[in-house]
């Protein structure tokens, strides 16, 4: 459990709970950011990754259901694991259906809240990295002609036995040419095989973009 | 002396009258007396001629008889029928004319020949017996009869001879004399007939104004005193009609008891009631002990009648005078209920005993189950607020014990690698760790135990749940001089709700209302409660006051527990009011920018999601 790179954001309106929580996951070596409501994290929070979120239900004002709401709103991924002194279960469901990692009733196995929490970090590490790994297949992407995005969209359909001069008679260009631009597309993908090209576009399919 | 003299004057008057009246009738008697004397006269010969004419006549007959025994001829026929006849015309001439009575040869001679000429009549048209009117012998038997009859009509006739010679003779100046001597006596006769009758008649006179005077006196009185007891009797009639009418037309049973507790009298409804209580006694148990007829009654057979019957029993000894009470009659399965009001009282030292019987029944089941209702009310708010109490302490104790755990959490990672780890720390470190997660299930498990079910939920009619929850509670707003008023739309669609709940959220914001006027001086005190439809399928009840409004402060905490601005509050109302309305799925809120006084909102949507 290292990674003070992991930031665990903890909203509870009780300060006793909310100093406490932190410093448990203080010790432990999170960096952690605490505010009193929803309203002041949604003001003030400085996003970073990967992150969780570790909310309380009840508060005067936004409540933690609001919020997971306003952040799903503002396309603001976010784990979150619900705490509550007053949960109850059609509660627990929706926020669980809208994407939250758990819902906890106070008092809680506080062992189990930090599995919880290194669970949801790891989780959203994994998805930094999908992130990253996207944001870069996208930026060499963006550097392809729009002939060579063509060539690449029939390589990738059809897969390693897709052969140059099939490419060629869809495009209507010569073999060579069609040869020329596959060796681009892999320099500039940074695709050592075809294999390599199609994960790739898989990895974007996931976002729902091109490819 | 007026009135003598009137007297007087009528009295003399009535004299001279009578005199005028005496000396007219003196002149008339004696004109008469004249005529009646010619008249005689007249008649006296009159009879003896005809007493005359009936002899020859009958005598012809005999010789026409005598003529056809001799020689039977049909002429001779013709003349006996001619002297028949001429005797008959003759007879009845005599019978017809005569009314002197003493005159009586006419009548003489007329009941002597007459039947002889109806027997010769008779005998020449049919015959005697056995012969025909031709034979000889009819005629033989004939002359026989009229021979035998011949002389004494002779008599007769010298006989009227005699009264005429007789009357005749008499000297005219002695009928004259007589006349005169009749006349005096007469007038004599008159002059004592007149006084006397002035005489009687002014005693009477006298006598019969005193009568009538007398008579219209005690006649005044008798009208009098009869129209007066008419009047009086009808009136009595009428009020003691309009009595009975009243009493019969009350729907308590009454019943009039003599001093012995023997029914005397009863109105229509006791009758009616003891009619239909199974009981043997009918009219109304009228003559029987009314303690026998009330205990006879099988539908009253079981319950507090015993206790009622010692009750009027008290009554009718005279012990108190007075008694009203209600009792529960009949067995458990058909309750009913009975408010008997028993009186006696004592007029000219005779105890009288009323006793009114009511049926009270459906006043009891009403109470009965509005009492239930409040009680049902009541308990729902008990077990709601100890639920939420437990629900709120648990709350406000799982926050600490949080903290606890997570600081034994810290404390312990810390102990374990320090430098020199402390074993006995650790220990009580984890100690107390363990102990705040006991506490904490135990706290968990109390809370689940409290936590309300949600058991009970039906289809319901929201307006009628607003009308019968205001109902109960109207009263309270009433006395605190809050006017409560509804304004229900109608056609709403029927939530699943539990009714008791959702009463109780309606509870708890009517009284907050109610109070907030209550303690502010505001006017009109006013509360609104409304029903509406609510983005299509919610129904939506607002609940609107005219009091003082929330403050800011209030307004943040309102929702939270153990929070009030009242003195003896619990702070519960609102955040029990919430927790039901979303354990429904739906929302309460109030208006953050309301002008005027304070509102509510809460919502229940109508498909219910699963719960």
């Amino acid at each position: 459990m290292k990674a003070s790179e992991n930031v665990v954001y903890v909203i509870d309106d009780d300060l006793a709970v909310r100093k406490a929580l932190s410093k448990s996951l203080i010790i432990l070596g999170y960096s952690v950011q605490s505010y009193e409501s929803a309203e002041i994290f949604l003001e003030s929070f400085v996003p970073a990754r990967p992150s969780c979120l570790v909310l309380d239900v009840r508060m005067p004002g936004m409540s933690g259901m609001e919020l997971q709401k306003e952040l799903i709103a503002r396309q603001i991924p976010m784990r979150i694991i619900f705490i509550s002194g007053h949960g109850d279960i059609p509660m627990s469901v929706n926020a669980i259906k809208l994407g939250a990692i758990d819902f906890l009733e106070k008092p809680y196995q506080v062992e189990q809240l930090l599995t919880l929490v290194a669970e949801a970090l790891e989780l959203d590490s994994i998805a930094l990295s999908k992130d990253r790994k996207y944001e870069l297949i996208r930026a060499s992407y963006d550097r392809l002609t729009a002939r060579e995005i063509e060539v690449m969209e029939l390589l990738v359909a059809g897969a390693a036995n897709t052969s140059n001069k099939i490419i060629a008679k869809k495009l209507e260009i010569s073999h060579r040419t069609v040869d020329d631009h596959r060796t681009s597309i892999m320099a500039k993908m940074q695709a050592k095989s075809i294999t390599d090209l199609v994960i790739m576009s898989n990895i974007c399919g996931d976002y729902g973009n091109l490819l | 002396m007026k009135e003598l003299n009137r007297d007087r004057f009528w009295t003399t008057a009535t004299i001279l009258l009578l005199i005028t009246v005496g000396f007219v009738l003196a002149v008339f008697v004696y004109r008469a007396t004249t005529q009646i004397r010619n008249a005689l006269a007249e008649e006296v010969l009159q009879q003896q001629q005809d007493i005359a004419t009936l002899l020859y006549e009958y005598s012809s007959m005999i010789i026409a008889v005598e003529q056809l025994r001799i020689s039977p001829e049909t002429e001779s026929y013709e003349t006996l029928d001619e002297s028949l006849n001429a005797a008959q015309f003759q007879l009845k001439k005599m019978r017809s004319e005569y009314s002197f009575a003493r005159l009586d040869s006419a009548t003489k001679a007329n009941a002597y020949i007459k039947p002889v000429l109806e027997d010769i009549t008779q005998w020449l048209e049919n015959g005697v017996p056995g012969r025909t009117p031709d034979d000889p012998l009819v005629l033989d038997i004939i002359a026989q009869r009229a021979n035998d009859r011949f002389s004494g009509l002779r008599s007769i006739a010298a006989e009227a001879d005699e009264v005429t010679q007789s009357l005749l003779s008499v000297q005219s100046h002695d009928l004259d004399i007589f006349r005169a001597s009749s006349l005096m006596l007469l007038s004599m006769f008159s002059l004592l007939v007149i006084a006397v009758i002035a005489l009687l008649t002014r005693q009477r006179n006298m006598q019969i104004r005193v009568t009538e005077d007398k008579e219209e006196q005690s006649r005044a009185i008798i009208n009098a005193e009869t129209t007066g007891r008419e009047k009086a009797e009808r009136a009595l009639q009428e009020s003691e009609q309009i009595l009975r009418e009243t009493l019969d037309t009350l729907p308590s049973g009454i019943s009039l008891l003599d001093r012995s507790g023997r029914i005397v009298a009863a109105n229509t409804s006791w009758i009616n009631i003891l009619s239909s209580s199974r009981t043997n006694f009918t009219d109304g148990g009228i003559g029987e002990s009314f303690l026998d007829v009330f205990m006879s009654a099988k539908s009253w057979a079981e319950g507090g009648a015993r206790g009622a019957a010692e009750c009027i029993r008290d009554v009718l000894a005279g012990k108190p005078e007075l008694m009203g009470d209600e009792f529960q009659l009949g067995n458990l399965g058909c309750p009913h209920w009975a408010a008997l009001t028993t009186r006696s009282f004592k007029i000219h030292g005779e105890r009288h005993t009323v006793i009114i019987y009511e049926d009270v029944t459906d006043r009891k089941q009403f109470e009965e189950r509005d009492h239930r209702l409040r009680a049902e009310l009541a308990d729902v708010s008990r077990q709601t607020t100890a639920g939420e109490m437990a629900s709120s302490l648990a709350h406000e104790l799982n926050q600490p014990f949080t903290s606890i755990s997570h600081n034994c959490h810290s404390a312990l990672l810390c102990a374990r690698d320090a430098y020199a780890p402390d074993a006995a720390l650790i220990e009580s470190i984890s100690e107390i760790y363990q102990q705040t997660q006991r506490a904490g299930n135990i706290v968990r498990s109390l809370r689940q135990l409290a936590r309300h079910d949600s058991g009970s939920f039906v289809s319901t009619n929201i307006n009628k749940l607003v009308e019968e929850t205001i109902r109960l509670t109207k009263p309270e707003a009433n006395e605190k001089g809050v006017d409560v008023r509804l304004s229900l739309t109608g056609d709403l669609p029927e939530p699943l709700v539990d009714p008791v709940q959702i009463q109780q959220v309606l509870v708890n914001l009517e009284r907050n209302s109610v109070e907030s006027m209550g303690q502010g001086n505001c006017d009109p005190k006013s509360l609104t409660i409304s029903t509406t439809v609510d983005q299509g399928t919610d129904i939506r009840i607002t609940v609107h006051d005219t009091g003082p409004g929330l403050t800011a402060g209030i307004k943040d905490k309102l929702f939270t527990a153990f929070q009030t601005t009242k003195p003896d509050g619990m702070g519960l109302g609102l955040s029990i009011s919430r927790s039901i309305v979303e354990a429904h799925g739906g929302r309460l809120w109030f208006d953050q920018y309301a002008t005027t006084g304070t509102t509510f909102h809460f919502t229940l949507p109508v498909k219910e999601e699963a719960m």
